[in-house]
């Protein structure tokens, strides 16, 4: 009670109804500019378009955002401004792919917006350049606690879901190995374990982005799920996924048959119109190849080879397919037994990961630079994110680089409370 | 740069852990309980804020410590009641507060309502941002019980020369 009255008592001095007021006479032209630009209209990247053109000298306002919304024409150009993800795509590619603080934003703002940032773009044009005849090149992008990882992989993903690819998005795939409530012995092989309420879930969330491709894409083989349920040759994959939503026991069987599935058609050489590209986008990749901490029912630890979702996802790992990508990132915050201070890809994925991921592409990902960090300040600025008065003068400006050390995650923790 | 080394305020074993601050060993920092209230109310303020059209967005106050200092003064009674024993029996009399009694009397009542009238499952903060965004609007529990103390002392203006202070 007392350290909320010497709380009460700072925010006394410091804030006053008239601050407000004071605060805009001072810097009439920041905070005015920014009023104009919410009152004209709700069109903002079209306001964006006419600063963009309409001033000559460099205008502050027009460096933080772009109004080119597909992730195809991001160049370098482009780097450190942000670009408004269409509504529609966040609905159908992101119900649960986003990082949970950044889908609050998107609820705050009313928008999603993302940076446009050097290893997107870098992963962007591996992907506009590669063979896809050839089998798929492993991505991984690595670096410090709240650099960015997830969301750049958000941003190659949104790539691939324009140019029309058949998405695999695994969220973050240390839900997989904690926390499992019900796990199952599995129904088709004695020494592996089923985690039905988490393979529903995925196949439901599966559905969701790829609907177009589920009449299209028929199954090679028989599947034999129980004695009396099978799915026959030929049969279209909305059916398979919607086995595996309906009936939970056999769901993480059935997630593997759909990886099976997409594995061998993925090549796009066994029929003429039905030719996709797959890109497997995996979350905190180090899930796999590490230690799980769910135990088993004589009270010992489960190895992930013995859960079938993360056996199943091994074999995608491995490069024996062709026609697509492997996007991944490796993630500390959701590990289980794994040092905060790991980030590089040798210590999260271990030996055996390193081993079986060997051949792959290393992205690093590290904090903002200047102009990146200003063009977030601005992006805050214009959303009337920041509400302190201090926060918007230069020497708050100042603090706050101190205090986060330019990490967007650790700078969106502080602009919240400010 | 405080971000990057904030890992070196640990304790020097993994089997340690600090539960509070001492002059000896400064290394613990308290939580602060006000940041997650005021981040709360500024979010549903700014949502609000971002969906209303352009006549209603200047209305909207979005900074969250003047949305505090506001309600908090929204809640204060302007007078109170203090029991007074004249001839045997004790009369509830219109008093007037010191401006300290009034802020105590503010935040009390502030977190008392939150305690005991929310949903069990909710947290603190969020339900200190409802009762403080209610309180902003002049709506809500609290600003209904100064009312009540108002009205009360309304009713008992006979008594007033009973106060001898």
């Amino acid at each position: 009670m007392t350290s909320c009255f010497l709380r009460y008592l700072s925010t006394f001095s410091l804030g006053n109804m008239n601050l407000h007021k004071l605060s805009s006479r001072l810097y009439p032209t920041a905070t005015q500019k920014f009023r104009h630009l919410h009152i004209q209209s709700s069109g903002q990247q079209l306001e964006a378009v006419a600063v963009e053109t309409a001033s000559a000298e460099p205008n502050p306002l027009s460096v933080f955002r772009t109004s080119e919304q597909d992730p195809t024409y991001h160049s370098e150009g482009h780097s450190g401004q942000y670009y408004m993800l269409p509504p529609a795509h966040i609905q159908k590619l992101f119900p649960y792919g986003l990082p949970p603080r950044f889908q609050l934003q998107i609820k705050t703002f009313n928008e999603g917006c993302v940076m446009v940032r050097p290893p997107a773009l870098e992963l962007i044009s591996y992907l506009k350049r590669a063979d896809y005849s050839k089998p798929p090149l492993r991505y991984v992008l690595y670096g410090d606690i709240g650099t960015g990882k997830t969301m750049s992989l958000c941003h190659a993903l949104h790539y691939c879901y324009t140019q029309g690819w058949l998405i695999v998005h695994i969220p973050d795939a240390h839900l997989w190995i904690k926390n499992c409530k019900e796990l199952l012995p599995s129904s088709s092989r004695p020494s592996r374990f089923d985690q039905p309420i988490q393979a529903s879930q995925w196949l439901k969330n599966f559905k969701i982005t790829n609907e177009r491709f589920l009449s299209k894409l028929k199954t090679t083989q028989r599947y034999v799920w129980t004695k009396r349920e099978s799915t026959e040759k030929g049969q279209p994959l909305g059916e398979l996924i919607d086995q595996g939503v309906n009936r939970m026991k056999s769901s993480s069987d059935v997630v593997g048959a759909v990886l099976r599935e997409l594995k061998l058609q993925a090549g796009g050489t066994t029929e003429g119109e039905g030719a996709f590209k797959l890109a497997v986008a995996v979350d905190g990749v180090n899930a796999l190849w590490g230690k799980t901490s769910l135990k088993k029912e004589d009270r010992t630890m489960c190895e992930p080879e013995e859960l079938t979702l993360i056996h199943n996802l091994r074999k995608m790992m491995k490069n024996n397919w062709s026609g697509g990508a492997i996007l991944t990132a490796l993630s500390q915050t959701g590990s289980v037994f794994k040092p905060r201070s790991a980030y590089l890809p040798n210590e999260l994925l271990g030996e055996e990961g390193f081993d079986s991921m060997e051949p792959f592409v290393p992205v690093s990902v590290s904090n903002y630079n200047e102009k990146e960090f200003e063009s977030c300040y601005l992006y805050y600025l214009d959303r009337s994110w920041l509400q302190h008065p201090h926060s918007r003068s230069e020497e708050g400006k100042k603090e706050l680089i101190f205090l986060c050390n330019k990490n967007p995650s650790i700078l969106e923790r502080l602009c919240a409370a400010l | 740069m405080a971000a990057s080394v904030r890992h070196l305020l640990k304790p020097w074993t993994p089997s340690l852990c600090f539960a509070r601050w001492s002059r000896y060993n400064p290394y613990y920092l308290d939580p602060d309980p006000s940041k997650d209230t005021l981040e709360t109310m500024k979010r549903k303020q700014v949502e609000k804020y971002h969906r209303s059209p352009a006549a209603k967005r200047l209305e909207i106050e979005c900074n969250p410590y003047t949305i505090f200092q506001q309600a908090l003064e929204n809640c204060k009674p302007i007078i109170g009641l203090a029991s007074v024993q004249k001839g045997g029996k004790s009369y509830q009399v219109p008093v007037p507060l010191t401006d300290n009694r009034r802020r105590f009397l503010a935040m009390k009542w502030l977190i008392t309502e939150c305690r005991d009238n929310k949903h069990r499952r909710t947290h603190m903060y969020e339900k200190l941002s409802q009762e403080l965004l209610a309180a902003f609007a002049n709506e809500g529990n609290v600003v209904k019980r100064k009312h009540d103390l108002h009205k009360m002392a309304e009713a008992n203006r006979a008594y007033a020369h009973y106060r001898w202070w």
